[in-house]
């Protein structure tokens, strides 16, 4: 075996161990785009925000105050990804019951149909009695904003099917309002990640 | 490498190679078609296990729509959806389930073949001619209830 050999095996082995390693005791980053102002650098935060959940109470940042949550963003007459987001939801939501430190934000996007009375249907519909989960409505620039906060795209388009374009991220959002983690809604497997992450997330 | 552990790779390849063809053709699946069609149309609510999502949609596992007897008859709720007025708004109409006006007659049938034979339906293969004389005669999109 030649110096060279020797050399890549030797790196191949500490690439393994390193990856190894690193899976162990993985902690979660802060995602976003970090804002510098003086030299200082300020990890991105979800802004302020004021939304009506289905029983017509206020939503703010502060309902999320001593606890993390998934949010989302949807609608309750979306033809397309939406019953398999919200079904992903219910499975983490499901999945971590009793859990009070773990809350759940289901944004509307459509909220012309959308009323307070339709959310409160959608959410009996699919079974939700716990006060852990908010479907809210709000200002409609306001919920299109702060998608974008949540690194997620959320207009109105006439051509998408039932007349709304959106991203099918579940984002995980931390007592900090530091967004930890997110996965693709639609995909389980993906479902099965962020649920390890939010136990990683529960025990920091 | 020796010539003999190289002969007993190529071999060890082989009888894998030989395995693995033979066991997939156990696996023949009759309904593929209709699982692709399903997934592209259907499974977007009703899921891929057909659980469905709450009383919002519809289960689809031992569905007493999708039996021997009642089966022709959901090809009518494929293609034209299910009409009816709003709960919290009775002067709009809303489709719990949307139509499917793309699919063709075959492709509903293979569509019901996969539904009434998996999910724990046992519906038995969809009589063609049968299917013809329900699609061509569905009762209107606002009768049917769900």
């Amino acid at each position: 075996m030649n110096n060279f050999t020797g050399l890549l095996l030797a790196g191949l082995v500490g690439l393994l161990l390193v990856s190894c390693g690193k899976d162990e005791q993985r902690e979660l980053p802060i995602l976003g785009i970090p804002k510098i102002t003086d030299g200082d650098t300020i990890p991105h935060r979800i802004p302020d925000f004021k939304f009506t959940n289905q029983d017509s109470q206020i939503v703010t940042n502060e309902t999320f105050e001593n606890a993390m949550y998934v949010a989302d963003f949807f609608f309750t007459s979306c033809p397309t990804i939406c019953p398999k987001l919200t079904r992903s939801m219910l499975r983490i939501h499901d999945y971590f019951e009793g859990r009070d430190d773990l809350l759940f934000l289901s944004h509307t996007i459509d909220v012309r149909r959308d009323s307070i009375p339709r959310l409160k249907l959608y959410a009996e519909n699919i079974g939700v009695t716990s006060d852990r989960w908010h479907f809210v409505t709000g200002d409609e620039d306001e919920i299109y904003d702060i998608a974008e906060d949540y690194m997620s795209i959320a207009l109105e388009d006439p051509d998408a099917p039932g007349g709304f374009d959106h991203s099918g991220w579940l984002i995980l959002v931390d007592q900090n309002r530091h967004i930890r983690s997110f996965c693709d809604g639609t995909e389980d497997e993906d479902v099965d990640r962020l649920i390890k992450d939010i136990k990683l997330l529960m025990d920091e | 490498m020796s010539k003999s552990l190289q002969l007993s790779v190529v071999l060890m390849a082989l009888i894998i190679g030989a395995f693995t063809i033979f066991h997939s053709s156990c696996d023949f699946n009759p309904h593929r078609h209709g699982e692709w069609l399903f997934e592209m149309h259907c499974a977007n609510c009703h899921m891929e296990d057909g659980t469905g999502l709450g009383e919002l949609i519809p289960d689809l596992w031992e569905s007493p729509y999708l039996q021997k007897t009642t089966i022709h008859e959901a090809a009518c709720l494929i293609r034209h959806g299910i009409k009816t007025p709003d709960p919290l708004d009775p002067d709009l109409e809303i489709y719990p389930m949307p139509p499917n006006y793309e699919l063709t007659e075959s492709e509903i049938a293979n569509i019901l073949n996969y539904i009434g034979n998996n999910f724990g339906n046992e519906a038995g293969y969809i009589n063609p001619t049968k299917l013809k004389e329900v699609l061509s005669d569905c009762p209107n999109a606002e009768d049917r209830q769900w």
